[in-house]
This record gives C-alpha cells, structure tokens and sequence, in this order.
C-alpha cells in the first residue's frame, strides 16, 4: 500500500522518522487506509469513499473538521520550528563567546608565566646571600642553651636543698625529672658526678617526706594522689606503689561520711531530703571514687598516653566546675596538666588492673546498691506523690555516673550498670502498673458482685449488670489509659537524663509497648481461668461468663484501641499527619503506626477471648437445661403411665421451667449485649449498656450454614440447592404451619435435608444464643424420646408438649427461621408417626389420634 | 486403590437400629449384626458378610421377636450373641441366642432376599428387668456377661452349656446425683475391671470386688454418653458425650484429658478404639456424621515409633516417609440421621461400620493414605 503514496513524500517521511527514532513502525494494520492518522493513509481513497459514502451535509462538516484540524497542525508546526530555531541562535552565540574568551586566556596565560620565572630566580638569590648568617646564629643559640643548662645543673643541688627546705616538694621532683637524663648523660665528668649524688642525697630526702606525708592521717585523698604521682616520678616501685595507693584511697573511702549504705540509709526522710541527699552522695562519694579511680588509671594504666590525657584533662575540668562550691582542694587536680605514669610490664598492668577492680567495685557495688534500693517501686505507684521521687532520685544517679564519671564507666563498667538499673526500673514499673491492672479486674470479676446479688431470688436484677458492666470498663480504661499512662508520661517527660534523648526514650518507650501487650494477655488469661473455673456452677454463675464475653469483646472493640489511641496521643508526641479539619478524628486515626500491629494483635486477642466465654455460656446453658430435660423425661412416672389419672391435662413442668429459664437468659443477654434500635423499645432499655461499637454483623444464614460445613470439612451436594430455599417466603411466615408431604419442595428439602448446626457459633445477642439454646433443646428432646417407650398417656403428654412448644419456642427463633423451622417440623414428623417415642400400644394410639 | 477410599457399601435395613455389632468369626470376611428396632411388627437381626472385593454386603436376615436395643457378638463362638430387647410385658431384658450359619448359593446370587428369613435359637434369658446393656466379658473367663441398668451393674456366669445364667454380682453406682443413669460401659481387655459412664462421671469397678478402682466427675461439661477401653494399652479410655468432644485419658493420672477431639457438633453415642491400631479412633454422633480421628502420641504405636527409627538408622535406606500424625482423618457423612452405633470388624482391622437410626449401615474402610502411613509403607 506505501507504494501509493506520492513519490516525493515517501522518502522525505521516511526520513524524518529515522531521525526522530521512530522510523521502526511496521505497517501492520495496512489494511486500514481510512485511518487519517495511520501510516498507510490514502488520501484519494479516503475522499473517494466520503464522497460516495455520506450526505452533503456531512461532507461539508467533516470539511470544516479537516479545516480545523489543518490548522491546528499547522500552528503546531509553526511553533515547533519557531522554538527548534531559537535554540539553535542562542546555541551559535554561546560558541562564539567561548571561542573569543580562549584566544584571551592564551594570552594571559603566557604573561603570567614569565612573573613567576621571575620570582623564583629572586627567591633563589636571596636564600644563597643569607644561609652564611643563620648557620652561625643556630650554632650560637645551641651553644646558649647549653649554658643555661649548665648553670642550672650546677645550681640544682642549692635548688633542690631550697625545695626540701621550703617543702615544695612538687617542684623539687620537677626539677629532678627534667635533668636526670643529663646528668646521666655527663656522668663521666667528676663535676657531675658530685652534683648527682649531691642531689641524689637530697631526692632520697624528698622522698622520704612525701612518704610520711602520704600515710599520714589526715591526708586528702587529694593529697594521696599528689603523692603518689611524686613517688612515680621519683621512681618508687609501682607494684607496691600501686598496692599502697589503694590501701590508702579505701581507708579514706571507708572513713568518708557519705557512704552510701550509711548515708542514704539512716532515716525516713522526706522526698526532698532524699533527692538532697543522693546529690551529696554523688558529690562526696561518687566524684570521690570517680576522681580515685581516674587517678589510679592515670599512674598504673595508661593505655594510649595522648588520648588518655585528653580524656582526663576534658572530665577533670567538668569535675571541678561541678564541685567548685564543696571541695575546692580537688580543682587543684585540673592544674596538672598531666599526671605522671609508671612504666609497667603488661603482667604488672594486668595485676594493677585487676587489683583496682577488685578494690573498688565492692565501694561502686554499695552505691548502686543503695541507689536500688532508693528506687524501689511503690506498691501503689499511681497514689505515690508526683512526680516520682525515684525518678529524680535515679536521674541523679543516672546523670552523676554518665557524665561524671568516665573512669568509673570505663573500668569498672558503670555505665552498664546504671543502664541496667534503669532499665530493670523502668520494667518494674510497667510491671507494678500492669499487674496492678489485672489484679484490679480479678478483683471486679471475683467480688462476684453479679452473683452474691442473685443468689436469693431467680430474677437478675438488670441494674447490677448493667452497672457492672460499665463500671468495670470505666475502671479498667482509666487505669490503663489515664492514670498508669499520665504516670507514664510524666515519666518521659520529667527531663529526667535516663529518659532524655531520643535513644533513651525510644527504649522506654518499646518497654511500654511490650508491657502493655503482656499486660492485655494477662487479663484476657486471668478473665479465661476464671471462666473455666465456673464451668461447674450455676446458671447465675454463668451470668458471670457473659459479662466477661461483653467485657471482652468492648475491649476488642473499643477500649484496645482508645487505650492506644491515648498512649499515641500522650507519649509520642508528633503528630504523624496533620489532622483534616473537615473529618472528625477517630480514635483508630491517632494510633502511631508503631503501635498498629499491636493493636491488632490485642484487638484480635480479646475478640477471640470474647467469643469464646460467649460460646462457653451458651455451651454450659445449653448443658444445663439439656439435663433438665434428659432427668423430666427419663423419670418413668410419666412415661410408663397408664391410668387414665395420668391424662394429660396440661403441659409438663419441665417445659415451663425451661421456657422460663429461656425468657430469663434472653433478659440477660438482652441487658448485656443490647439489640439494635428497632428491637430496643421492646427490652428494658433503661438497663440496657449500650454498646459504642457494635459488631460487624453478618448475616445469620452465612453463618448458619456455612461455618456448621466449613468445620466439618464437608461439602454436601445440598448447598447449593438450599440457598435457594432461603428466599422461600414459606419460610419466613411464622410459625411451622406447613402440612407435611404436600408439595414438591418438601419431598426435595427431606431428600436434601441440611444438617442443623446444634453447637455452632454464637453471636452476641439475646436472639442468637436463644434460637441456638433452642435448637439444644429440640434436638436434645427428640434424641431422649427416642430412647424411651411411651404409653399412650404418655404420648399424648408429648402432644401437648410439642405443641406448646412450638408456639412458645418460635419466638425465641427470630434469627434461624429456617433452622428451626426444620429443626421443629422434624420433630413433629418424627412424633407423629412415631418416629421418634416407643410406643408400646401404637393401634391404639393411632386410632385415638383419628378419632 | 484410591478409588476404593472413595467407595462405601450402604446397607438399608428398612426398620429404624440403634445397635450393631461386629462378628469375631474365623473367615477372612468381615461379619456384622446389626439388630431393628421397630416398635411393632417384625424385628430382625441381620447379619451382614461383607465382601472386600466387590465392596458389597451380604445380608442374612434372622427373625427377633421384639424391638432389640442392644447386641453383642459373644467373643469365642461366632454363632452366639446377645440381645437387650422389650419384651411383651414392656420390660428390657436380655437373652442369649444361637444363630445357625446359612450357607446358599441362592443367597450369594440374590443379595437381597425379599421375605426369607432365619430363626434364631434362644439359649437362656438373662433373668434381669430394666437391662440397658449386655456385654461380653473381654478378659479372663469367658463365660461371663456383664449386664448394666439404669443405675447398677450385674456380673452373670453361663453355665458350660449356656443354658442358664446366674448372677455373680450386682453393684449399684454411688453417685450423689441419683437421677444419673449409667449410659455406657466397656469392659477391660487388661483386667477385671469395668469402666462405666453416668452422668459426667466416669469411674472403673474391680469385677471381683465391686470395688471402684478410679473415679474422674466431671470429665466432661455434660453427659457422657460413650466410652472405650484401648485393647494395647492399659488404662487408656476414650469417652464421648453431649459437648460433642472425644476425651483420651489415662486413669491413672485424671487431672486433664490426654487428648481431647472437637470434631463434632452434637452429641457423641458411640467411641471405638481400633483393636490393632489403637491410634484409629472411631465416633459417632447425632450430627449425622462418623469421624475417624488419629490419636498416635497417646497410643501404644508411639512407642513403636521410636524403634522404629533405631531400625531406619541402622538400615539407613529408607526414604524419608510421611509418618502418621495426630488428628482429624475422615468425616464420613453418608448418613442422614443421627449414627447411633459404630463398629470395626474383627477379620480386617481397616474395616468398620456405622449404623443410624433411619437403619442404613455404612461400610467403609480406612482411607489407604492413612493405612499406609501407619504401616509405614
């Protein structure tokens, strides 16, 4: 077909498409010539058919249409080229400029070279001119030095004697280190050598001096220090060096009246005393140790000398704006730039490492000891005064051992240490509040409070449940959400250091949410045992089991996530989003996504927890008025009569028991799990609690059918053929006036007969747990009778008893019409031809029933 | 082989049964009787041969004067059983009948023969009222039944020609709760001892001494409606009842079940252990279904398994094979009223039977996947 097209502009398309990379389109839809913007357009063809193929009118329409379209194209084109030739213009300028600008830097560039010769030959001239002078000006200043060395050697012995003299001992020691290695050097030379021994003589003096001063009693710690870092320069053994130094630091951390465990001990002592106190602990005792320890690391362990000192120098000098008020004589440590070190093996550094360790973590051992101690959680935690003595207590400490005290960090690990502790505090709060929470719901379940109100009289009295209800979930929310979570936050927010920085935050912050999720756990476990510990009891015990099914599921439902809700809203304090001001922010909005799968997994916890105490009281009910029935019809008085006494003149007891027992749950389960709207005007409203959030109600027929087969694993053929009889109206007329065997479809259902689902799942509403109490009993009833043998007294008794039941139960049925229409038309088919009683005397009965 | 998993030979017995029992004949045939309860008019038993190559059962039908409610197979001669029927005074009994083996070709040909029928021959009648149950004693001397009523249990001896039964013991359950009947029993295959169920109760008595050798209330949160004695394992019981759950215990430690089965959804009437593979457990419920559960941690194969791995070490070839595991096997659901009965046969151990109120009985076998993994083929 591209043949067709005018030779001029085949290959002048063609090649604007191999330009533009799209020259590859393969002509496939050749057929298509009509196509006005396909490649294989044929424009005679396309006229051709227009003319023969539309109306005037038409033509000159889709003309103007052309025309339109033409000039469109056109006015694209035209930009097209317009902006394609802009380009290009300022393209050329750009070059030209570039190209002017290179010619000049060549230029440049030759001038600039020719400076620098220049300068370097200049340079080099004036270097060979000098080099004669500085040679003698460096000779000359050697030659000074050394005299003044000279002169101070020769002065040192008079030096040294003033030193000893004068008890600056310090200096004296200066003095001696700077020219021992001289005058070792000059050894040889007589007059050195009486100037060596001379000062030898006077060293060994000094030494003894700072040696008496060190042990003397009343020496600082400050003092000892000193001391000790003289006998190092003066190169005193280091081992026993070391072993004597920490002797004498412990005696003085002995005697020091701010240990610790005597300290902070002696007395009950208000908050602020105790907070005073743990300040001057950590002042006199801590930065003591801390000073001590640092000292110790400087003499005997100096791993890298340079980084080292930068450390000291750093944490001293923090050390001593700290104390500047208290202990004015410890700044003095900030005035060495330096401490000295002894030079020791790598056996003896690990001998004075272990000593120090072993020396002084018993002291550091006693402070966290007592900080631990100081810290112990209230037993009531939310009725202690805010905010928290311990958190400011274990801040100070916190803060006294991060910042404060690097050696005591770095070797005897006290960082670790504190963090521990603040992380077992911390988890030991979560601990006290959450199990404050359980226990307070075992005490709201267990007071029984539900059951010592029903005990006398039948009748519940729907205020208690009612009251219960709410009042536990109010409890519990609040002590969840308000006063554990306000103590929480107080916590996070109080500055304290061991909470501040996001790292540290985050921390306690994960520890929450752990807790919390153990915490949810446990009530639902302490709700679960105490549901099977009732299985055995009473009805009015099992009344118990409902409440906590309701608890449960608002739980599942509401509190979970308000609960959470609040912890997002309290502890993480950025707003993930900024709200919309047009919507109503819920409370499932506000959960930070951190918590989200928490609180799906809490939700789902309760639901389960819900649902199952729900199941478990219908379950035992169902139990329960099974029995009733099986003991009324196994006891042979009424079964075996056959004196015409024994007729029948009214319903059995049993049945009127059961019914009334049934009116009675349905009241409490209408209380506790009210209806919807249309429903409610019926129960006692006034009691009813009515739920924020009700439950994603399915419909019951799903329910009905599909869970009864999707437990079993069973398909049955009937399925299908079923759910088309839940449209059949008969079904929702009420009551079961369907004659038997009169119609097709009776034939067929009996042919496909669906098992009723006896113990299914419940949902939470009087009519569900009715209607299922109901198919119990049914099934129950016919079941039992078919063991029996019946005289006719008897049969007739069951008459009567299955047609009041099937007026007085239909109500109960609101839910599974057609459940229990099967459920109650299969009994009266089985009674009625004798499917289901014994009966002894069948001719005679048959022929009573006729007549 | 997987087609026959699917297969289940269905038997109608045309009147309404609660009771079937398993023949322990000496052919390789599986046997059952099965017994109607049909209020008035005509009562049989029938015997049903069941043939493993063509999935079909033979039926042999023999006349029973009264509605039965109970039979049991007598252990050591095929032709005898024992029936709880009502009798014309309306009183349940039990009696002890003979029933000749029928042997025609007519009958193989004609599975169903319309009217023919066989008589039985009563041997003795067990002179008792209100008899619930009768059953044979599986341990010790043979000779001995076991008959339980509503609220105590009697031990009778036949004499050698079983012409006449006499009672050894009777022992009423002591229950605080008087209105409990006892609603099933089993005797040991171990020892002298009877296990009964009344209400939640489940307790054993010593034969001898009528004395209860264990006692568990509240085994379950209803009544207890069945229970079984593992034949391989000494103090292992299953009991089923009205919370449709299969309990496993052993009676010596009865604080918890070792295993409990929720498979149903109403009440169980019947447990059956496999008498080989004690790991099959068989039940039966109002439901309308039959289930067939594994149980091999709390049976006597468990032990075996553990040898068995000593033997694949030491032999080292085999494959990685699927072992069997604890659980749900099969729900068999051809039943459409509430199966009242259920039975493994005693000539092939993957055979049993289940028998609803409407009177059909299903055979059926164990699916082959499960046999084999419990082979361990």
């Amino acid at each position: 077909m591209t043949d067709q097209l005018p030779p001029r502009r085949k290959p002048r398309n063609d090649l604007l498409r191999n330009y533009y990379g799209i020259g590859g389109i393969p002509a496939e839809n050749a057929a298509d010539i009509t196509d006005i913007d396909g490649s294989n357009f044929d424009a005679a063809k396309y006229q051709s058919k227009l003319l023969k193929g539309k109306r005037l009118d038409a033509l000159v329409n889709r003309d103007n249409e052309l025309v339109t379209e033409i000039r469109q194209l056109n006015g694209d084109m035209k930009t097209l080229v317009y902006e394609n030739y802009s380009k290009f213009i300022s393209a050329t300028d750009t070059i030209r400029k570039m190209r002017s600008n290179v010619e000049d830097m060549e230029k440049e560039m030759d001038n600039l070279r020719d400076h620098m010769d220049q300068v370097t030959t200049k340079c080099s001239e004036i270097d060979s001119s000098f080099s004669d002078r500085r040679e003698k000006i460096r000779r000359l200043d050697g030659v000074h030095n050394l005299l003044k060395k000279l002169q101070f050697i020769f002065e040192l012995p008079n030096r040294l004697q003033q030193c000893y003299a004068s008890g600056a001992y310090p200096q004296a020691v200066q003095y001696c280190t700077r020219t021992n290695h001289l005058l070792e050097h000059y050894q040889h030379l007589s007059v050195f050598r009486n100037i060596e021994m001379e000062c030898k003589e006077i060293m060994g003096r000094v030494q003894e001096k700072v040696k008496e001063a060190m042990v003397q009693p009343d020496a600082t710690s400050q003092t000892i220090i000193e001391n000790t870092g003289l006998l190092i320069q003066l190169k005193e053994d280091s081992t026993s060096l070391s072993r004597q130094y920490i002797q004498l630091q412990i005696e003085k951390l002995k005697e020091s009246k701010y240990r610790p465990s005597h300290y902070l001990k002696d007395s009950e002592s208000t908050p602020e005393d105790l907070v005073e106190k743990m300040e001057q602990v950590n002042m006199e005792f801590l930065s003591e140790l801390e000073i001590i320890v640092k000292a110790y690391r400087s003499f005997f362990l100096p791993a890298q000398p340079t980084e080292d000192g930068a450390k000291i120098g750093m944490s001293t000098t923090n050390v001593s704006r700290r104390s500047l008020g208290s202990a004015s004589q410890k700044g003095s440590i900030s005035n060495q730039e330096e401490l000295p070190s002894a030079e020791l093996s790598d056996e003896e550094r690990t001998q004075a490492h272990e000593q120090l360790i072993n020396s002084f973590s018993p002291y550091l051992e006693e402070y966290f000891h007592a900080v631990t101690e100081m810290i112990k959680i209230p037993t009531e935690p939310l009725d202690a005064p805010r905010p928290l003595t311990q958190i400011r207590i274990l801040s100070c400490a916190y803060s006294a051992i991060m910042e404060d005290s690097r050696a005591l960090c770095d070797i005897l690990l006290a960082g670790e240490r504190i963090g521990r502790i603040v992380e077992e505090w911390e988890s030991g709060l979560l601990d006290s509040l959450m199990k404050g929470a359980v226990a307070g719901l075992q005490g709201w379940i267990l007071s029984d409070k539900i059951v010592a109100n029903q005990e006398e009289d039948a009748s519940v009295d729907p205020g208690v449940l009612t009251t219960f209800v709410i009042d536990t979930e109010e409890w519990l929310a609040n002590f969840v959400g308000m006063d554990s979570l306000q103590l929480l936050s107080e916590c996070l927010q109080s500055g304290a250091s061991f909470v501040s920085g996001k790292a540290k935050k985050d921390i306690f912050l994960h520890q929450i949410q752990s807790s919390l999720l153990v915490h949810w756990s446990l009530i639902v476990q302490s709700i679960k045992q105490h549901i099977s510990n009732i299985q055995a009891k009473s009805s009015v015990h099992q009344t118990v089991c409902l409440v906590a099914s309701r608890l449960c599921l608002d739980f599942a439902e509401i509190w979970v996530i308000k609960t959470y809700a609040q912890f997002s809203k309290e502890l993480y304090p950025n707003p993930r989003r900024s709200s919309n001001p047009y919507r109503q922010e819920e409370d499932r909005d506000m959960i930070v996504p951190v918590l989200q799968a928490d609180v799906e997994k809490s939700s789902d916890l309760y639901r389960e927890a819900g649902q199952s105490c729900l199941v478990s009281y219908a379950r035992n009910i169902g139990y329960m008025l099974t029995y009733k029935v099986e003991d009324a019809l196994r006891d042979n008085s009424w079964s075996m009569a056959t004196e015409a006494s024994k007729y029948p003149v009214s319903v059995s007891s049993v049945w009127k028991d059961i019914v009334a027992e049934l009116d009675t749950i349905e009241h409490i389960v209408d209380i506790v799990y009210p209806l919807d709207h249309e429903s409610e005007e019926r129960t006692g409203s006034d009691f009813s609690v009515s739920r924020v959030n009700k439950l994603g109600s399915r419909s019951p027929t799903d329910l009905g059918l599909t869970t009864a087969n999707q437990r079993l694993g069973v398909t049955s053929p009937s399925m299908t053929s079923l759910s088309s009889f839940n449209n059949e109206p008969q079904f929702n007329t009420s009551g079961g006036h369907r004659s038997f065997g009169n119609d097709l479809l009776s034939n067929i259902s009996k042919l496909f007969q669906e098992r009723v689902e006896i113990y299914g799942n419940v949902e939470p509403s009087s009519s569900d747990i009715c209607s299922g109490l109901v198919k119990v009993i049914l099934k129950a009833y016919n079941e039992i009778l078919r063991e029996l043998t019946l005289t006719e007294y008897a049969f007739w008794q069951v008459q009567i008893d299955t047609e009041y039941l099937r007026i007085v139960l239909w109500k109960f049925a609101r839910n599974e019409k057609r459940d229990m229409w099967q459920c109650v038309s299969q009994m009266h088919k089985a009674i009625f031809l004798g499917f289901g009683g014994h009966l002894q005397v069948l001719d005679q009965i048959l022929r009573a029933y006729e007549q | 082989m997987n087609d026959r998993d699917e297969n289940s030979c269905v038997y109608g017995l045309r009147q309404q049964a609660r009771c079937l029992t398993s023949v322990y004949n000496d052919s390789d045939s599986s046997e059952f009787l099965a017994g109607t309860a049909a209020p008035n008019g005509e009562n049989y038993v029938h015997l049903l041969t069941f043939d493993d190559s063509t999935f079909t059962a033979r039926p042999t039908l023999y006349h029973h004067p009264h509605e039965i409610w109970d039979i049991a197979a007598c252990p050591f001669n095929q032709h005898y059983f024992v029936t709880t029927f009502t009798d014309n005074d309306g009183e349940k009994t039990s009696a002890l009948w003979k029933k000749e083996s029928v042997e025609s070709v007519d009958q193989m040909l004609s599975p169903r023969p319309d009217s023919s029928s066989e008589d039985l021959t009563l041997l003795t009648t067990i002179p008792s009222k209100q008899i619930q149950k009768t059953m044979w004693a599986s341990h010790g001397e043979q000779n001995r039944l076991a008959t339980m009523s509503d609220s105590y249990i009697q031990i009778w001896e036949l004499d050698s020609a079983h012409e006449n039964a006499s009672n050894r013991s009777t022992w009423k359950i002591s229950s605080e709760d008087e209105s409990k009947y006892i609603a099933d029993m089993v005797w040991s295959p171990h020892s002298d001892e009877i296990v009964a169920a009344y209400g939640s109760t489940v307790a054993g008595w010593d034969v001898r001494s009528g004395k209860t050798t264990f006692e568990k209330h509240r085994a379950h949160p209803a009544s207890i409606r069945a229970v079984d004695y593992n034949n391989n394992k000494p103090h292992h019981i299953v009991t089923g009842g009205d919370d449709a759950t299969l309990c496993i215990w052993d009676t010596r430690n009865l604080s918890s079940p070792l295993m409990e089965i929720v498979k149903h959804t109403h009440w169980i009437w019947d447990v059956a252990y496999n008498s080989v593979h004690d790991q099959l457990i068989l039940s039966s419920s109002s439901d309308t279904l039959v289930t067939l559960n594994s149980a091999v941690s709390v049976s006597s194969a468990s032990y075996m398994g553990e040898e068995y791995d000593d033997d694949d070490e030491s032999a080292s070839s085999y494959e990685i094979k699927e072992r069997p595991t604890d659980g749900f096997i099969k729900a068999y659901d051809q039943h459409e009223d509430s199966v009242y009965s259920v039975a493994w046969s005693h000539s092939d151990i993957w055979v049993f039977a289940s028998l609803s109120y409407d009177g059909r009985v299903v055979i059926n076998r164990v699916p082959t996947s499960e046999k084999f993994k419990i082979l361990g083929i």
